[in-house]
């Protein structure tokens, strides 16, 4: 299977437009994302609040007849609140490109929002901070996003914001917020699908020409804590241990080794904690950038051993043969070919990695292909780098541990939303 | 064996019984393999609750005989993926791999038809007994499932008990009698095999024949007769949710019926977008704060769900009877909810059938059935008014089960 063709047309308005042709597809995936993100948020769950407004405009609103006509040609938008971004997501029948992007433009529009509205959403949307603080997963995410300063490991729970800080949410700071965000530039688009690239972009550009365009507004930066262990205390029955291995300060190909390494890890740790030992049901490692997650749902009385064999199973990577390291790299490859049968998934990749790139670079998995073909095929001795150079932080979600785990001072989830 | 051509499927039979569907097509690198036994808990005996299950962990986590390791190490040395799944009516094992690997899982599906090597009984079910620990640990209501099915059927009802299973009769099993469970459901005469990929049809076939019809085809026990559903209850659960939950169920047509589809359709009426039924409900004062419909699906029966999240403002039984009482009244959906549902399925069809994994899932489902490959793979499926009428009929009060989760504390 041969790499994507990507193009990349920016356009005259400043939307940011990334274009995959997919052959005998006959539908086209959309990821739309708009400045209107965590980062820039004057008011923690602002951003959340926003995108649901947009979500269900006022009955009788233009935005809303927009939706209205884009469900009836089978569209399901929903949206989603990352760091960055307000991200809207949709599949479209590929004859019906050009009037749902128009429909799209429609709809993005600063809302005007009744005082009880404003009330209502916010009421929402502290049940559901309040709902979060119950959910390990979260809260795991939460803390790695604030214990490594990467807001991408945290997802879409960020948005979720703290159930005590809702002062701020006003009809007038929800619209000004709106109309800030709202703009071409700072947009990101991203098409895959049966579409010809020329025309696409022509689509885009028509459909895009209207909209404002004036500077984003000045993403600030993360709230990190400052430690290299955290716990977050719970009263739930099981815990949540996870462990992040921060590869940025190797010489050679930080993120490439992640995305190898991690199928290493994650073949360890499932021998080790659920198939040998029953320590843990749920293991999971994944790479996120040049960063190596890893983490496993326990029992609270398991947790200190969990965490040491987690160290552990870090440590053996650095002993990985030669052949172990071609067969992930084989892996590797293979994951991503499974990956690209799915054209939804084309979208939501490109995007991640131009998002997480701050639109500046060019997709990598031409390249990425290449070395891993170079890593596979290498006559040479493979090594995995000095992992001990890296930066490794740890995370514990869990009730009051059973043992002694020395030097955890417990933070609440509130601290972590 | 003869080929039948079914559109790019191709469907034979070999002489033991093993029936296989072959997606013809050109190479593209990657091929799914779904093998399909017709065993789930509703073949478990009184006592053998959990064996199904506890059936799939043995022969995907240890090392069976003739490979001398566990069958997802050896799928991820092909670099492919694997994984398994047990229902109430099938066991179905799934694997995607580059081309070359065809024979090796071949092979190895053939080693897990022939024999059952048990290895340490007891780790598994401990896996199974966190497994369950940690489904309840993640969500208060994290077995409704199991909970609805063991109200709406009666305990001699093949449905009632959950696919885990019950801790005493898992506690209980000996390599001698999981071993039996296997003999007695696994083999080629009581299952499917279904290839999507695209591949040259002449050739897989032959190395499935190679692989697979050395197998001698068994006496398999014959599949136990349902009982009909329990008439309507209403159970109420405490549990530590953070906003009521209710949920109403209903007996539905079974999996493959032309009903059923329809009324999978209809959950789109009710629940899809913001011009579904429940979405308007909301914005005009429904008393709940979210939605969903799910259907349960079994080849003997099924089961329709509707659940809704309870404000805090508001009493569970005002949103039960609410949300029974809203589904009783359904009218059929209006030419325009028609087309905008059928616009829903036929892109959410085209995203999945993408996913060679997805086809053939959907064609060895379709085998199980006795329906064509191609019919199951139809991006936009035939649609009949009437029968779409039909479906919105079916919730009737005296056959709902409700099941409510509370939280006492909070009250």
């Amino acid at each position: 299977m041969l790499p994507l063709n990507i193009v990349h047309r920016p356009l005259p308005s400043g939307v940011d437009l990334w274009l995959v042709p997919v052959a005998n597809c006959p539908f086209v995936a959309v990821e739309l994302g708009l400045p209107l993100g965590v980062s820039s948020e004057p008011v923690p769950g602002l951003a959340a609040i926003l995108s649901r407004i947009l979500e269900q405009p006022p009955t009788g609103s233009q935005a809303e007849k927009a939706i209205l006509r884009l469900e009836q040609v089978g569209v399901n938008l929903l949206s989603e609140v990352t760091w960055p971004y307000c991200c809207w997501t949709l599949q479209v029948q590929s004859d019906h490109l050009f009037n749902v992007l128009t429909g799209l433009g429609q709809l993005l529009r600063p809302p005007a929002v009744s005082a009880s509205t404003c009330r209502h959403l916010t009421a929402k949307q502290a049940g559901l901070s309040q709902e979060a603080q119950r959910d390990d997963s979260i809260l795991t995410a939460l803390a790695l996003a604030r214990i490594t300063g990467r807001p991408s490991l945290a997802g879409t729970t960020l948005a979720l914001g703290s159930a005590n800080q809702r002062e701020g949410v006003t009809p007038a700071s929800l619209q000004a917020y709106a109309t800030a965000g709202a703009t071409a530039n700072g947009a990101l688009l991203v098409l895959a699908g049966g579409l010809d690239p020329v025309r696409a972009a022509d689509i885009c550009r028509a459909a895009f020409a209207s909209w404002p365009q004036h500077t984003p507004l000045c993403p600030r930066p993360l709230r990190v804590l400052d430690a290299e262990a955290v716990w977050c205390r719970t009263d739930g029955r099981t815990a949540r241990v996870a462990l992040a291995l921060d590869l940025a300060s190797l010489t050679t190909q930080p993120e490439r080794w992640a995305g190898i390494l991690t199928h290493l890890l994650e073949d360890l740790l499932v021998r080790e904690l659920r198939t040998r030992r029953s320590l843990a049901y749920y293991v999971q490692s994944h790479a996120a950038g040049s960063m190596l997650i890893a983490q496993a749902s326990v029992a609270p009385e398991s947790v200190e051993q969990v965490l040491k064999e987690l160290e552990h199973a870090v440590s053996l990577l650095n002993e990985a043969s030669p052949a172990e390291i071609s067969k992930a790299a084989r892996l590797a490859m293979a994951r991503d070919i499974m990956a690209m049968e799915s054209t939804v998934e084309i979208a939501g990749r490109l995007f991640n990695e131009v998002a997480a790139a701050g639109g500046m670079a060019q997709p990598g998995w031409r390249h990425h292909w290449d070395w891993l073909q170079a890593v596979m095929s290498s006559a040479a001795p493979l090594q995995v780098p000095d992992l001990s150079a890296g930066t490794c932080r740890q995370v514990l979600v869990s009730p009051t541990p059973a043992g002694q785990i020395q030097g955890w001072d417990p933070i609440t989830p509130d601290d972590l939303l | 064996m003869t080929l039948q051509n079914k559109g790019s499927w191709h469907t034979f039979a070999l002489s033991n019984g093993l029936r296989v569907a072959v997606e013809a097509g050109p190479d593209k690198g990657l091929l799914s393999i779904q093998m399909r036994y017709r065993v789930g808990s509703r073949d478990e005996a009184p006592n053998e609750w959990g064996f199904a299950h506890l059936v799939e962990h043995l022969l995907c986590r240890h090392p069976q005989r003739l490979s001398g390791a566990d069958y997802h190490d050896l799928i991820r040395d092909a670099y492919g993926t694997s994984n398994a799944t047990t229902g109430a009516d099938f066991t179905k094992y799934y694997t995607t791999v580059p081309v070359s690997a065809l024979g090796l899982v071949l092979r190895l599906e053939a080693q897990r038809m022939a024999d059952l090597v048990p290895g340490p009984i007891q780790a598994e079910c401990d896996v199974i007994a966190s497994e369950r620990q940690w489904m309840e640990s993640q969500d208060p209501c994290g077995l409704w499932e199991d909970e609805l099915h063991a109200l709406a059927y009666p305990s001699d009802n093949g449905y009632h008990h959950s696919i885990l299973g019950a801790v005493e009769h898992l506690t209980a099993v000996t390599p001698e009698r999981i071993k039996d469970f296997h003999q007695r459901h696994y083999a080629p005469n009581n299952a499917l095999l279904a290839i999507a990929g695209g591949a040259d049809v002449s050739a897989v076939a032959s190395l499935v024949e190679h692989c697979l019809g050395v197998l001698p085809a068994r006496p398999v026990a014959a599949r136990i007769r349902l009982q009909p559903a329990s008439e309507g209850q209403h159970v109420r659960r405490n549990g530590n949710v953070s906003m009521p939950r209710v949920f109403l169920a209903y007996p539905a047509p079974p999996l493959g019926t032309p009903e059923y589809r329809y009324l999978d359709l209809l959950g789109d009426v009710l629940v899809t977008g913001r011009t579904s039924r429940l979405a308007q409900a909301l914005r005009t004062g429904a008393p709940m704060a979210d939605y969903w419909f799910r259907l349960l699906p079994g080849t003997a029966a099924s089961l329709v769900v509707i659940w809704a999240t309870v404000p805090s403002d508001v009493d569970p039984a005002t949103t039960r009877e609410w949300l029974g009482e809203f589904l009783v009244c359904l009218h059929p959906p209006t030419p325009a909810e028609i087309q905008r549902i059928r616009a829903v399925n036929r892109l959410r069809r085209a995203q999945l059938f993408e996913l060679s994994s997805e086809r053939a899932d959907r064609v060895a489902e379709a085998l199980d059935l006795g329906l064509e490959p191609a019919q199951a793979l139809l991006v936009d499926e035939p649609f009949d008014p009437e029968a779409m009428a039909r479906a919105a009929e079916l919730f009737r009060p005296e056959h709902q089960v409700c099941l409510e989760y509370v939280n006492p504390e909070a009250e």
